[in-house]
């Protein structure tokens, strides 16, 4: 957050400030990541005191002024909340040191087809029992290489929110990867349109 | 990125420590570099990228076009256990490139608890630990930063320490390592060459020959090297370099926000501080180029917060001029700007006006001693009454937290001081009684005391420390003398002030004891997670060394003192007279009101005067 705020304020933008007695600026990410995903659809809440006249030139601006490899695509003004935000769409890659076979894709497919797919999620409340499958649209895996497989879902972003990592959490130790990652693609709602 | 660290990454706490890729890095192409620099700070990324002396010396070794330097901090316990499972070495932030390559691994070490941080860090880069086993001239291994003026604990593991400020003596360094590597010179034969520059000292060309007694008989100099080794100096601060566009974290670190120096080396010379005297002679920098940097800081950074740094900041000649250009900028933006090191004798309503503007913060004084007496006989020139009359402006202006600071075992030291500290509380609170705008907010005292130190280049430099029994039997007489429910009491334990002692006067036979310590784990010791005082008593006894030896024996006038190879400026007869005027308790009057001719200024060149 500091970073994003930070970049603003060296962009010569600055972001509207909370009236308090610790004054913070009014910025907020509506699907906040957890620690090592990327992602090409994040969409950020902002406000400024004085709205940019070039709201294009304001993107590449605090583009700019962002540590490398973060774009700002487009800055507009919101006509839909960011509550209205249901699917997203992500994609893993998963290392197998040992190398993928037929077989492999053919379980892990298997795994995903089921009824429920259910493990342990950590709530406010504790360690609870969820099932993944409801909040789940797509999920297919393929072969990446030899030693890494793709797999592209549409999880439910929000209420609740599936953590892909649980998805790598309900496969069964002998096929689980040894690593993997995991990049948004895009974000929709309920209906799966597009969200903006 | 290497595949190995990506993995890792998703096991450890805070992995942006460990990432690089922040705003302002600094990007080389190696394949037009000469030499690689790895700047290692033995402690933490949050800690290391807070430290302001690092920043400057990364922008002026990296305006060397021949030069690429980067960064390197010492990963927490679970990043170093990950790495070593996964036998990755310890690598530059910027290029991901393992420093074992590097031409330099240059550590800046400020304090004695992080010496065995950097023998993890050799290790973990798979560096040979001692000098003498390095025997190639690259990767040399160097060393700067305060705690280096008595840098004869680590004296082995180094080839060289940089003694005073490093701004201009690194890259004359660098010069000439550029032009060894080129004509491939020995490492012996660049050490002594080095070892005339300014400012170097090459621990192997000094050996200390050691008495009977134990004590240092003398120091055998060879092959004709400079005794002793002058610190270095920057002349002219307003001439000398400085970054304006730092790297900017993009994790949150200790000090998340914009420095200024006001100016270095202080005209006020307490007893017991070791930086009051090392940094001298005074040196300030313009308010106008201080306003100009902060501006420049501030809009290239794009930090909300601004700190005033200096070892006493109402000291700084043009403060208000500062203030106020500083303010005209801040104010409108909600940046905040916070100046510690205020002292509490000329703290005025007008300075605390200014700065309340924009975010309050609470308010902590170094009172240092609990009586009058005790605060003559160390020079700390603060009165109860200055302090309460600060207090009652801050009270009556809105504050409602105070911290006082104090240090229990200074020389002179008795139970009526101590039990001064509470009174003084009481007063404070009594204060606060009287003056508080809203009581109904409460008022929050904190008492914090730690152990004496003594420190070389200090007048105390030949006082003992306080046995740890005795500080908590002091702890204890405080800790009864504190009744009042608002007034907070936390000292710190005696074990690390202990072993601190042990180093900071230390000499080149602690070398085995450090090593041991790292051998069986120590690492991080400046961190209660990690310290232990047992590790330590174990590895003085297995080397039959008395640690007490080093912090709690008193040394005679004319002892032979293991860092007496260096001259910081200050001179030693200098030292030796404010010692005996503790012992009078008697005041020295603050450099300007009367130069005591300390010896710091024969640092300065010719038509350069101290404090001008």
């Amino acid at each position: 957050m500091r970073t994003l705020q930070r970049s603003f304020q060296r962009a010569g933008y600055p972001l509207k400030y909370s009236e308090g007695f610790n004054p913070h600026p009014l910025l907020s990410v509506a699907l906040p990541m957890s620690v090592g995903i990327s992602s090409d659809c994040e969409i950020l809440d902002f406000k400024m005191d004085e709205a940019p006249s070039d709201l294009e030139l304001a993107a590449r601006s605090v583009t700019n002024a962002l540590p490398e490899g973060l774009v700002i695509h487009e800055i507009y003004y919101p006509e839909v909340k960011v509550t209205a935000i249901k699917w997203l769409k992500i994609e893993g890659i998963l290392d197998f040191d040992d190398g993928i076979s037929d077989e492999l894709i053919a379980n892990l497919n298997d795994v995903f087809r089921q009824d429920t797919i259910e493990v342990m999620k950590k709530t406010k409340k504790g360690e609870q029992l969820f099932d993944c499958k409801p909040h789940l649209k797509e999920l297919a895996v393929q072969p990446h290489s030899d030693q890494k497989v793709k797999m592209t879902a549409v999880i439910s972003a929000q209420n609740p929110t599936v953590n892909p990592n649980l998805l790598i959490k309900a496969i069964p130790d002998p096929w689980r990867p040894d690593f993997s990652r995991f990049h948004r693609i895009e974000v929709y709602d309920e209906e799966m349109n597009i969200f903006r | 990125m290497d595949s190995r660290i990506e993995r890792i990454l998703m096991q450890v706490e805070k992995p942006a420590r460990y990432t690089g890729g922040e705003v302002n890095q600094i990007i080389k192409n190696k394949d037009n570099i000469d030499l690689r620099v790895a700047f290692c700070f033995p402690d933490t990324y949050e800690i290391g990228m807070s430290n302001l002396g690092m920043s400057i010396l990364y922008h002026t070794m990296n305006s060397l076009d021949y030069v690429w330097c980067e960064r390197v901090f010492a990963p927490w316990g679970d990043m170093a256990k990950a790495m070593t499972d996964a036998q990755i070495p310890l690598y530059a932030l910027e290029s991901g490139d393992p420093i074992s390559d590097f031409d330099v691994l240059a550590f800046s070490i400020g304090y004695e608890m992080a010496y065995t941080t950097v023998l993890d860090m050799l290790s973990m880069a798979r560096v040979p630990l001692r000098s003498s086993e390095r025997k190639d001239l690259t990767p040399l291994v160097i060393a700067g930063g305060s705690a280096c003026v008595n840098a004869e604990p680590i004296a082995d593991f180094i080839d060289l320490a940089i003694i005073g400020e490093g701004e201009e003596v690194n890259n004359e360094l660098l010069a000439l390592l550029k032009q060894a590597k080129q004509e491939r010179w020995s490492k012996e034969r660049f050490l002594r060459t080095a070892s005339d520059i300014h400012g170097i000292y090459v621990p192997s060309l000094y050996v200390p020959v050691y008495g009977k007694d134990g004590l240092l008989d003398h120091i055998e100099v060879k092959d004709g090297a400079v005794y002793p080794v002058k610190k270095r100096i920057v002349q002219d601060l307003d001439q000398v370099d400085f970054p304006v566009e730092p790297v900017i974290p993009t994790t949150e670190i200790v000090q998340d926000r914009v420095s200024l120096e006001l100016f270095r080396g202080c005209v006020r010379g307490c007893r017991f501080c070791q930086a009051g005297y090392i940094y001298r002679p005074i040196r300030m920098k313009k308010s106008d180029r201080l306003i100009q940097q902060g501006k420049e800081l501030l809009e290239n950074t794009g930090y909300q917060d601004c700190t005033l740094l200096s070892l006493s900041t109402s000291d700084y000649r043009e403060l208000m001029p500062l203030l106020n250009g500083l303010l005209d900028y801040c104010e409108p933006r909600s940046i905040g700007l916070s100046l510690p090191s205020l002292r509490a004798d000329n703290f005025s309503m007008d300075i605390m006006d200014r700065i309340q503007r924009v975010r309050k913060s609470g308010l902590t004084f170094a009172v240092e001693g609990g009586s009058q007496r005790l605060r003559d006989a160390i020079n700390k020139n603060v009165t109860e009454e200055d302090l309460l009359n600060t207090c009652k402006i801050a009270f009556s202006g809105g504050w409602n937290t105070v911290k006082l600071y104090y240090m229990l075992g200074l020389p002179t030291e008795t139970d009526e001081d101590i039990l001064g500290i509470a009174q003084m509380a009481n007063a404070v609170l009594h204060c606060w009684r009287e003056n508080a705008k809203n009581k109904n907010r409460g008022v929050k005292i904190t008492i914090s005391t730690s152990c004496f130190i003594p420190k070389p280049f200090s007048p105390f430099q030949w006082e003992q420390q306080i046995t740890m029994n005795e500080y908590r039997r002091r702890v204890s007489l405080l800790k009864n003398a504190i009744t009042a429910k608002n007034v907070t009491y936390k000292w710190h334990d005696p074990e690390t002030s202990f072993i601190e002692a042990v180093l900071s006067r230390g000499d080149r036979r602690l070398a085995d004891v450090l090593e041991y310590v790292w051998k069986h784990g120590g690492r991080l010791e400046a961190w209660e997670d990690y310290f232990s005082y047992e590790l330590w008593m174990e590895a003085f006894s297995h080397f039959g060394i008395d640690p007490s030896f080093y912090a709690n024996r008193e040394r005679e006038a004319d002892e032979i003192l293991p860092w007496d190879v260096i001259d910081v400026g200050v001179l030693k007869k200098h030292l030796w007279h404010e010692r005996e005027l503790c012992y009078q308790s008697t005041l020295s009057p603050d450099c300007r009101k009367q130069c005591s001719a300390c010896g710091a200024a024969r640092l300065l060149k010719k038509g350069c005067v101290c404090d001008s």
